[in-house]
């Protein structure tokens, strides 16, 4: 069975044209007999829609999708839904800029739980390494 | 034996063709309404996906020429497969026609530049912000969240308002669809009206 990425980018390759007549085929027959797979397409097709409107789309994708896509009133429309969407989303809140938060005591034991028992050896002969330097480093500073 | 092409093209749907046709989707007949246009959609989707001029038109030429096979009395079995069968036959047969109208690249580029020089608010832009004003909150705030944000944010806003609302992010995606479509009904209405 296939991944969700690899499932959403085969229905994006069907939109756009871009597979062999065998495999379409077989992705129409899935959606015009079942409703989940169709309700899947109609999705894959706004996520399409938005990247393009929003210019997120490489150069031969869009070149494919305007091909595919613009030929029809129908297509036409639902980009120029997606236009007017992408811009009311934008307007209806200020862009707010979310910083991450400063790493609490807890997380730095996450991360150390998230550590290899090689990576943990690293890190502790790494930071002793660092101590005996700053150390001797100050040594220096007495002696001078 | 079919008839020739030109007897087929004289035949009319009549209003008892169609309602066989719709028995055989549902005995009831509100269900079978609901059945037809889920149908007639996935038809015109099948056209437009196909890169079809004019979807519509295709799906309703396939409808019609199932309500006719089933009106002549033909054995339909399994009717998802046979409206897949005929839907075919008609794409096959448009790809074929040498009067279909083939749009050069270079003016789907020139659609592409109308569409995103859109100057100031349009009438389509004002009427959609009329349809978000009337979506209940809840629904608003996942439009919302759901669509804003550049690419790389925008993954990992979706993931955060799943978790949320305490849905996968795929039951998140059907109900931002929905809601999506309930938008695009309501500004189409919106743009008819105006």
């Amino acid at each position: 069975m296939l991944g969700k990425l690899e499932a959403d980018a085969r229905l994006t390759r069907y939109l756009l044209g871009a597979m062999s007549e065998t495999e379409r085929e077989d992705i129409e027959a899935e959606y015009l007999s079942d409703e989940n797979a169709f309700e899947q397409m109609l999705i894959a097709e706004d996520e399409l829609v938005d990247a393009y409107a929003r210019g997120e789309l490489s150069d031969k994708e869009r070149s494919q999708f305007e091909k595919n896509f613009l030929t029809s009133a129908r297509g036409r429309d639902r980009v120029e839904f997606s236009h007017a969407l992408v811009g009311a989303v934008a307007d209806a809140r200020p862009v707010t800029v979310k910083v991450a938060p400063e790493p609490s005591p807890a997380s730095w034991v996450a991360l150390w739980a998230a550590f290899t028992p090689r990576l943990r050896v690293a890190a502790v002969t790494f930071m002793a390494s660092c101590r005996t330097w700053k150390n001797a480093h100050r040594v220096a500073g007495f002696a001078r | 034996m079919d008839p020739p092409t030109s007897l087929k093209k004289e035949w009319v749907l009549t209003k008892e063709a169609f309602d066989r046709f719709l028995c055989l989707l549902d005995i009831d007949r509100e269900r079978a309404g609901q059945k037809y246009e889920s149908v007639r959609l996935r038809l015109v989707k099948y056209f437009q996906w196909s890169g079809a001029l004019e979807p519509d038109i295709e799906a309703d030429e396939t409808i019609t020429r199932v309500t006719r096979k089933i009106e002549e009395g033909a054995n339909v079995y399994n009717l998802n497969a046979y409206i897949q069968g005929v839907a075919k036959l008609v794409k096959a047969e448009s790809l074929r026609n040498p009067n279909r109208k083939h749009l050069v690249i270079e003016d789907a580029y020139d659609l592409a530049v109308t569409i995103q020089e859109e100057p100031g608010k349009s009438e389509r832009r004002m009427c959609l912000d009329r349809c978000l004003d009337k979506l209940p909150d809840e629904s608003r705030e996942i439009i919302i969240t759901y669509y804003e944000n550049e690419k790389g944010i925008r993954i990992q806003c979706r993931k955060q308002l799943a978790a949320k609302l305490g849905v996968t992010q795929n039951a998140l995606r059907i109900n931002a669809h929905r809601i999506r479509m309930g938008l695009e009904t309501c500004v189409r209405n919106c743009l008819a009206n105006c």
